[in-house]
């Protein structure tokens, strides 16, 4: 895929073309989305309404790391969309308990390939749980950047191009968030599988 | 966990540039140096990296999905970039209309303040006839006194002693009234003969001067001094000029009474505007205004439609 060929034919009006970068980029933006808003109807419209605001402004992208750019978009998207639930927060109609809901909201067949037992999806909800509570818990700000440096993989440069913020800022936005994070896994380490724990541990 | 809280937040943000290969190579030398000799800060390491561990742990969803967009979802980008050129046109027609309008009102706001005046000046007049005595009136272009309307009219003494025959009460063009304090009794009006025939009326000057010795003369104007009526009563000091004697009057206040050069010989009627007796104005060329006006009414249209088109425009691309 030539990225920079689809980019200046997407600022030409090249609906397809821009969509193939849709498709490249997507799941990252979904992921985003799912983890700074932490409900997955809310990161799908976030991700719909990110993607049309990027083909809107397509013209306002001066070169540089694309993925950056679309992250921002995403970013902004999800803050507003954080800001409308602050102003008007809403109450969800289907029952609060995980054990109901969890079997229709989320659907593991779908993220992992590999098939894991029984045993190990539901280590793995668990944990998925505890981290994504600790991520809530966070300001906006230091949860867009942990979760892009360490959920997503983007480096340094590109979360500073995502958020417009210097390296300096990302670093100590970065560090703080592991900060806060760590002191709220302390109290779920326990509740973690004990085999995650004792894998973490071995690589630690 | 008392170790770790030894550590700094300079220290701890380095750490965890440290752990992510995002420091110099100094710092590198630096942070390696004390991992080796700091247990404290060797466990924050490790707190550290535990902690980025899990949360990369973090499963990678699928997207439920596809994000791809469809023409019905987003506008043509080119018609949606005539937006500012249609809004900033019709904001730039819209004030060009206004001003053009306002061009166009405003000599007639002089006109409308001109034509508010004399009114203003009769109200006055009255009041200062209703609290004081009989003030000399002075009609100008009134209707010819054989056929004058509203016949009967009058009814002071004054008015009775100057038209005998019962005549008056039609609306005067324009009404000079005499300060309160001036003498007004003896007052002695003298009927001049009119150029027109009897009945038409308008052209006729009727000069009313004060008997007493005190009053200021009455002059006629250097434009009614081109008519065919004669004065009536003359000022009492005939060795001034002309030009001396109207400053004169002027300065002082008292009313200057005759007819404007394009007036003279000609029949004034009572419904005839107020503004054609008073001073003489600028007005805008009929041509120009019939220029302008049309032009005013095109921009305003020109902004609407445009208006329209972009709220249009902008409405279709926000659906």
């Amino acid at each position: 895929m030539d990225e920079v060929a689809l980019i200046r034919d997407a600022q030409g009006g090249d609906l397809d073309s821009f969509n193939r970068l849709v498709l490249a980029y997507q799941e990252l933006a979904y992921n985003l989305a799912l983890r700074m808003l932490d409900d997955e109807a809310s990161a799908e419209d976030a991700t719909q309404t990110a993607f049309i605001s990027a083909y809107r402004h397509m013209e306002s992208f001066r070169g540089g790391s694309f993925k950056s750019w679309v992250m921002r978009m995403v970013t902004n998207t999800c803050y507003d969309e954080l800001r409308r639930q602050k102003r008007r927060p809403t109450t969800p109609l289907e029952p609060i308990n995980d054990e109901d809901d969890e079997e229709i909201e989320s659907p593991y067949w779908m993220a992992d390939d590999h098939n894991p037992t029984p045993e190990q999806a539901l280590d793995q909800r668990e944990l998925e749980s505890a981290i994504q509570s600790c991520l809530s818990d966070l300001p906006d700000d230091f949860r867009s950047v942990v979760i892009m440096v360490d959920v997503e993989g983007l480096d340094y440069q590109e979360v500073s191009d995502a958020i417009g913020k210097p390296l300096g800022t990302v670093k100590s936005r970065l560090a703080r968030a592991r900060e806060k994070m760590r002191d709220c896994l302390q109290g779920a380490w326990e509740l973690l599988p004990a085999n995650f724990r004792l894998k973490l541990e071995e690589r630690a | 966990m008392n170790q770790m809280k030894n550590i700094s937040a300079s220290e701890w943000q380095l750490l965890s540039a440290y752990l992510d290969d995002q420091v110099s190579s100094d710092e590198r030398i630096q942070i390696e140096r004390k991992l080796d000799s700091d247990a404290a800060f060797r466990q924050a390491m490790l707190s550290l990296q535990k902690t980025r561990l899990v949360i990369r742990s973090m499963p990678r969803r699928k997207v439920p999905r596809n994000f791809t967009l469809t023409s019905e979802m987003v506008p043509v980008r080119g018609t949606f970039q005539l937006f500012p050129l249609l809004r900033f046109s019709s904001a730039f027609a819209a004030i060009a209309a206004v001003v053009l309008f306002a061009v166009q009102l405003l000599p007639g706001m002089f006109n409308a303040g001109t034509q508010m005046a004399a009114p203003a000046a009769v109200d006055m007049t009255a009041a200062e006839n209703a609290s004081g005595p009989v003030p000399p009136m002075i009609y100008w272009g009134s209707p010819p006194l054989a056929t004058g309307k509203g016949g009967g009219g009058g009814g002071d003494g004054s008015s009775a002693s100057v038209y005998p025959g019962g005549m008056g009460g039609g609306a005067p063009d324009t009404v000079f009234g005499v300060p309160s304090g001036a003498a007004t009794p003896g007052i002695q009006f003298e009927i001049p003969q009119p150029t027109n025939p009897a009945g038409i009326g308008g052209a006729a000057v009727l000069e009313a001067t004060p008997t007493v010795a005190s009053a200021l003369p009455l002059e006629p104007t250097p434009a009614a001094t081109g008519t065919q009526v004669p004065p009536l009563t003359l000022a009492p000091e005939p060795t001034a000029g002309p030009e001396t004697q109207r400053s004169q009057a002027t300065l002082s206040g008292n009313p200057v009474l005759g007819l404007r050069p394009q007036d003279s010989g000609k029949v004034i009627a009572d419904s005839q505007p107020l503004e054609n007796t008073t001073a003489t104005q600028e007005h805008p060329t009929p041509a120009g205004r019939a220029l302008l006006l049309p032009a005013a009414i095109g921009l305003a249209v020109l902004a609407a439609v445009t208006a329209i088109a972009a709220w249009i425009i902008w409405k279709k691309s926000h659906n």
